[in-house]
């Protein structure tokens, strides 16, 4: 944290520090132009330390006025680390001042580029610091440590697995981490195969807590497990319409003060039963869930099984909903067999849709993992240990 | 401004009360119960039994009638246990076949100590199966209805006393054009046993056999019969009752058949296995006695996300002396000194599990 100083600078400038001194936020500095000479921070982050000189004239380029000697750091163990680095710099800031005042006099010739110079030195200076060191200040004002936004966000993730190996853990992981991204995040998950108490008690060994957060309007639970439509030629009131109406009701109301909405439906084949193998309506469900992520921003989890649909027969489902996703997911047994290490492998693809070049490529990911009751542990093919 | 809620912990205490009034019931892990399957091998090999609220499909063979005895015994237990049974068949007469259900095995001690007998003498050729053999000696024989599984007898029929009143419930789906008859009997029974109470004071058990069978009429209708099954899971799912259901997939399209494979919690196959076929001879031990092969594609996993992986998903069928249903693992015989190429011919213990139907 302190650069080495010689004993010559350490001499030439000692600024004492009071004990009730508070630090003043960055955006000070900027209005000083002179203060380059001290902004000497005692960090490592994009200033070389220089070589130790012993003249202090400020015509000298801003990388070279490093030399000035820092002042040395406040002796009481009450302050932190990035509080000494303000209270030196902004102290020092005040004893530029008044040296400036006397060059100023002396220089008036060189003033403009020291000028300029100085304020670009600064303003790459306070964004390094502010990277640094979270400032007391600012850390109180923000509410949480500034996290990447939930990347699935306007994305369409499917989930294909078959009897042999069920891919249900994905969407566990999945719906996990939608609530631990953000806190304004919110999931709408229609279960068409298994009870909420059947996911409570798994995403508790996850570590997420599913009925403090359905209390608390972030998850909502759709039990569509005794959903069945009505057949053909009566009215469809309570047909797959409905459902997304009451989707599209609870999305809107949600989208006011969450930003990043989740849905995940369950199954897709369960969904297609329920639809009485219309899959018309189901492929109209599916289109306008599509489009909710583009409307909300929402995400949107399903997860099908691969293996029904290998005849040919009703392929319209899964093709399209291929065709649809974004990221596909694919769990597959071992072409070798069962082992207990190793439960299957999984296979990742991420459509990209912006490159460079306007090129759109697919990443393709292939692991092999293994599901535990805390998470899934995945791994390169080989590499288990 | 949460209220004093009930926190249900994830731990499960040692509930030792409940189990000891109702020996049917058994714990199982992350909150599940357990009944048994009337097959104390098959229990042993799916970790307990059945869990209760899950749906156990069985695929049957077209050939021969095997999965008949997983049912027997699936029904003689409920009876054993005084668990309420429910009984869908697409015969006339349901109720005949209940006078074909097996009886309580009833001297068990002479099972073990022929067992035991054997033992010495055996060359220990496959030493694996041999590890669990103490467990057998160690079952005290109480009158046998207060175990949690009990050996059922083939060849007796079960007594009269089992078939009190209202515990047996028969249906048949032959005449009625759809399912919706089937499914409000089965809604009602489940009712019974509805998970909102406190404890459970006994299980239901349905059994429906021959699930699309051509007899019906609504054999044709595939849609009407997988929204049927699932709505059945739906309503089994909440309540302390076992489905069992059999089907043959091969009167099925492909795609109905696995959709309907992926909507049991545990399925199971049964295969049968060629009279005279000198292949499996060389290959199997024991191969005399089998009747058929059993398959365990999928494990029950409630409240869990984490699978179950077999040491073997093949077992063989096997009446023990003619008259106790017994699962073995398959062995392979000792390899012929002699002729060198008989792992090259039989083509089960190498490549890929497709395409063999054996799994070692």
């Amino acid at each position: 944290m302190h650069q080495k100083k010689s004993e010559v600078q350490i001499g030439k400038e000692s600024v004492g520090v009071s004990s009730d001194f508070n630090p003043s936020p960055p955006l000070q500095y900027q209005r000083h132009p002179y203060h380059r000479h001290q902004l000497y921070p005692q960090i490592e982050i994009d200033i070389s330390p220089p070589p130790p000189q012993p003249r202090s004239t400020t015509t000298a380029a801003p990388a070279s006025s490093l030399s000035k000697p820092s002042p040395p750091p406040p002796p009481s163990p009450l302050f932190k680390s990035h509080n000494a680095a303000f209270f030196s710099v902004t102290v020092a800031a005040k004893s530029a001042a008044f040296r400036a005042l006397r060059r100023v006099r002396r220089q008036r010739a060189l003033l403009l580029l020291d000028l300029l110079s100085t304020i670009a030195f600064s303003a790459a200076l306070v964004f390094s610091l502010n990277l640094a060191f979270p400032l007391p200040l600012r850390s109180i004002r923000s509410k949480a440590p500034v996290r990447e936004p939930w990347p699935l966000c306007g994305r369409f993730v499917l989930v294909e697995d078959c009897v042999d190996t069920s891919a249900a853990f994905v969407l566990h992981h999945i719906l996990k981490r939608s609530f631990s991204s953000s806190p304004s995040s919110a999931v709408l998950f229609l279960a068409f195969s298994h009870p909420f108490s059947h996911y409570d008690r798994i995403l508790r060994k996850l570590g997420c807590n599913l009925a403090a957060q359905r209390d608390n309007g972030r998850f909502l639970f759709l039990d569509m497990l005794m959903l069945q439509c009505p057949d053909e030629g009566k009215p469809n009131q309570d047909g797959l319409a409905s459902v997304f109406e009451q989707m599209e009701r609870v999305i809107a109301a949600l989208h006011e003060d969450k930003k990043f909405i989740s849905i995940i439906i369950d199954d897709i084949s369960f969904l297609e039963v329920a639809a009485n193998g219309s899959s018309s309506d189901v492929l109209n469900l599916l289109h306008y869930c599509h489009t909710l992520t583009s409307e909300y921003g929402c995400a949107f989890i399903a997860l099908g099984h691969k293996d029904i649909y290998l005849n040919g027969d009703n392929a319209a489902v899964i093709l399209e909903m291929e065709y649809y996703a974004d990221i596909l997911v694919r769990a597959e047994p071992l072409s070798t067999g069962l082992a207990k290490d190793v439960h299957g492998q999984l296979m990742v693809s991420d459509k990209e849709t912006q490159h460079q070049h306007g090129i759109s490529a697919i990443k393709t990911h292939n692991f092999h993992f293994k599901v535990k009751e805390n998470g899934i542990e995945c791994f390169y093919p080989g590499t288990k240990i | 401004m949460a209220a004093t809620r009930a926190r249900v912990s994830s731990f499960s205490r040692n509930v030792s009360t409940e189990t000891s009034q109702n020996p049917g019931l058994k714990h199982g892990p992350n909150g599940t119960m357990f009944i048994s399957s009337g097959i104390p091998d098959l229990d042993k090999i799916l970790g307990g039994g059945f869990s209760l609220g899950s749906l156990v499909m069985v695929m049957e063979d077209a050939e021969a009638p095997h999965h008949m005895l997983l049912l027997r015994n699936f029904m003689s237990q409920g009876l054993v246990q005084k668990q309420p049974l429910l009984y869908a068949s697409a015969s006339r007469d349901p109720k005949r076949f209940l006078g074909t259900l097996p009886s309580l095995a009833s001297l068990k001690g002479d099972k073990s100590s022929d067992l035991s007998h054997e033992k010495d003498l055996r060359i220990a050729w496959q030493y694996k199966k041999y590890f669990g053999e103490p467990q057998l000696n160690l079952n005290t024989n109480n009158g046998g209805q207060h175990d949690y599984c009990n050996d059922f007898d083939l060849r007796k029929p079960l007594d009269r006393q089992f078939f009190s009143g209202s515990n047996v419930d028969c249906v048949s789906i032959n005449d009625s054009p759809n399912l919706t008859a089937l499914q409000d009997r089965c809604a009602g029974f489940l009712a019974k046993f509805s998970r909102n109470e406190g404890c459970i004071r006994t299980a239901g058990r349905i059994a429906i056999q021959s699930f699309c069978s051509p007899q019906c009429k609504y054999s044709n209708e595939e849609w009407h019969m997988l929204s049927f099954i699932r709505s059945l899971k739906g309503m089994a799912r909440t309540s302390n009752a076992v489905v069992v259901v059999t089907f043959p997939p091969s009167l099925l399209s492909p795609s109905c058949s696995k959709r309907l494979q992926h909507m049991a919690d545990t399925l199971l196959s049964v295969k049968t296995i060629p009279d005279e076929d000198k292949e499996l001879a060389k290959l199997l031990t024991g191969y005399q006695d089998m009747i058929g092969l059993l398959n365990v594609h999928k494990i029950a996993r409630l409240n869990t996300q984490v699978p179950v992986i077999l040491e073997a998903t093949t077992f063989s069928l096997k009446l023990h002396k003619r008259r106790f249903l017994v699962l073995e693992c398959l062995n392979q015989a000792p390899v012929d000194g002699s002729s060198g190429s008989s792992y090259g011919t039989s083509g089960g213990c190498s490549g890929s599990t497709k395409t063999g139907s054996l799994d070692f």
